[in-house]
């Protein structure tokens, strides 16, 4: 399976390669030398004879480096003691470990703060009717014709009966054009229900909130806690809400509609919302150092090859993009060395 | 493609039948109803991307057995963060990463964690210095008060375990 990658958080390492043990442990042997601090010229030369000499021998090296590179972001003066710290810290009884549990979850709240808790359906996201991959993005007609489109990484499910259409929004982003039918359609988000009057329309799920675009027709927002209609959003405008209430209206952001070409569209964007953006159509972590943040860019830019995107940032920023791995990205100012 | 229909049906009537069950025996471990919604999904994860077939004659010991491993595994990465937490607070407040870089940083952390494993303390403790700090085996031995070959034998076993999983010699 070349799609290797999961939202589960047992990955992130480079597997190791399919080697002899022998070699494996020959490899290590290398690298611990290199490590000694006081390598003789002579073993140098011998160590660049064994890399040279099979392929295994240099996959088995490069998945080291690999590794290695992992370990580096932990490492250097300021990380290094909070990463022994952590890392050093001896299994705990279960005794001490639920007295732990209280004071540690205090203490994330505290640090931490909210903004991660995903309420989970009974029924979760794998089991949708419909769905997208990271990076993928799929256009539906649906029985009544309505055209459906699901952006990256997004699930629906569809709840067609005799009086009403329901779909339900259950991560990610949608597009929606009305089909033409007399059974009312519901589009139900979690936070609260939507209901359009015959129009295009772009919902999209944020951490805390939804966020509704209307291009075309009228739609009307039911927060999950009201139970009735908190505001009717005409085309042209946007509207977050969450199950408690209805956020002002603003213009149409540029990105209402532009995914469904395949395009992200900048305009004056800062850097860090930028690659927040990008971020959602690859797998991995995608992040940039503070001092950049800030950097403004215009511009539109294909969603389909985001290695391509990154790759040509220093070309129109003072920046360095780093690939630590294909899935962790960093971008850092252009003078710092790496 | 008649096989990944069948394993997916078998994954559905896995879930349908033992999901509840599932969600109960983690609330039972973790005396919380929201976590154990979490965890129960993360078991059905690890299924799905492992792909494997399913033994469908012991549904729930094999349920069971999977679930042991998210639940211990949740247990060190609480464990993990609280280290980290505390560390953190003990640095001065112009060191402490950015509030976006914590994320990045702890899950390298849990990462680099599973990777050592049950190593013993002493050789986590060589191969971290090796590691994050580039300390020489001499500057290790004289850190930790062993000899240069002790840290030798350290670095290799640790080495092998993480970067091949092989089992120390």
């Amino acid at each position: 399976m070349s799609e290797s990658w999961s939202t589960d958080a047992e990955q992130g390492l480079p597997a190791p390669p399919d080697i002899p043990k022998e070699i494996a442990r020959q490899a290590v042997e290398w690298l611990v030398e290199w490590q000694s601090g006081d390598m003789a010229a002579d073993r140098q030369e011998a160590f660049r004879r064994w890399h040279e000499a099979n392929p295994d021998h240099r996959s088995a090296w490069r998945h080291i480096e690999q590794v290695n590179q992992h370990l580096r972001d932990l490492g250097g003066p300021q990380r290094a003691p909070l990463a022994r710290a952590t890392l050093l810290t001896p299994p705990l009884s279960s005794r001490a470990r639920k007295r732990r549990q209280v004071v540690q979850s205090l203490v994330a709240a505290l640090f931490l703060g909210g903004g991660a808790w995903i309420t989970r359906d009974a029924w979760p996201e794998w089991r949708a009717d419909l769905r997208t991959a990271v990076g993928e993005r799929a256009t539906h007609r649906l029985d009544d014709g309505t055209e459906l489109t699901l952006n990256t990484d997004s699930a629906v499910d569809v709840r067609f009966n005799d009086q009403e259409r329901r779909l339900r929004l259950l991560a990610g982003e949608i597009m929606v054009t009305t089909g033409q039918d007399t059974r009312p359609l519901v589009i139900d988000t979690g936070q609260g229900e939507l209901h359009p009057l015959g129009t295009r329309f772009n919902v999209r799920i944020l951490e805390n909130a939804v966020r509704l675009s209307v291009l075309e027709g009228v739609v009307a927002i039911r927060p999950r806690g009201q139970g009735r209609e908190a505001a009717r959003v005409p085309a042209g405008q946007q509207r977050r809400f969450n199950a408690f209430g209805v956020a002002p209206a603003a213009p149409l952001d540029d990105n209402a509609a532009a995914w469904t070409h395949g395009m992200l569209v900048a305009s004056n964007q800062r850097l860090a919302d930028f690659l927040a953006e990008l971020g959602r159509y690859r797998n991995g972590t995608l992040s940039c150092d503070p001092a950049v943040a800030d950097l403004r860019l215009s511009g539109t830019y294909p969603l389909a090859d985001s290695d391509r995107v990154l790759t040509a940032l220093p070309g129109i920023l003072p920046v360095e993009v780093r690939f630590l791995t294909r899935y962790w990205v960093r971008i850092l100012p252009k003078s710092s060395s790496g | 493609m008649a096989s990944s229909g069948q394993w997916h049906q078998q994954i559905d009537r896995l879930y349908g039948d033992h999901q509840r069950w599932l969600v109960s025996w983690f609330r039972r471990k973790l005396g919380c109803h929201q976590r154990a919604d979490d965890l129960t999904h993360d078991t059905f994860m690890r299924l799905l991307v492992r792909r494997e077939a399913i033994t469908v004659r012991e549904p729930r010991a094999f349920l069971t057995t999977l679930a042991s491993r998210v639940l211990s595994n949740h247990w060190r990465r609480e464990q993990v963060e609280a280290a980290y937490l505390r560390s953190l607070a003990a640095l001065p407040e112009e060191q402490a990463p950015s509030p976006e870089e914590h994320a990045l940083l702890l899950e390298a952390l849990h990462q680099v964690d599973r990777m050592l494993g049950n190593l013993p303390l002493p050789v986590k403790r060589a191969f971290l210095y090796a590691q994050l700090d580039g300390l020489t085996h001499q500057a290790i031995a004289d850190q930790l008060n062993l000899s240069v070959s002790t840290v030798k034998r350290y670095l290799i076993r640790a080495s092998a375990q993480c970067y091949f999983a092989l089992e120390s010699t």
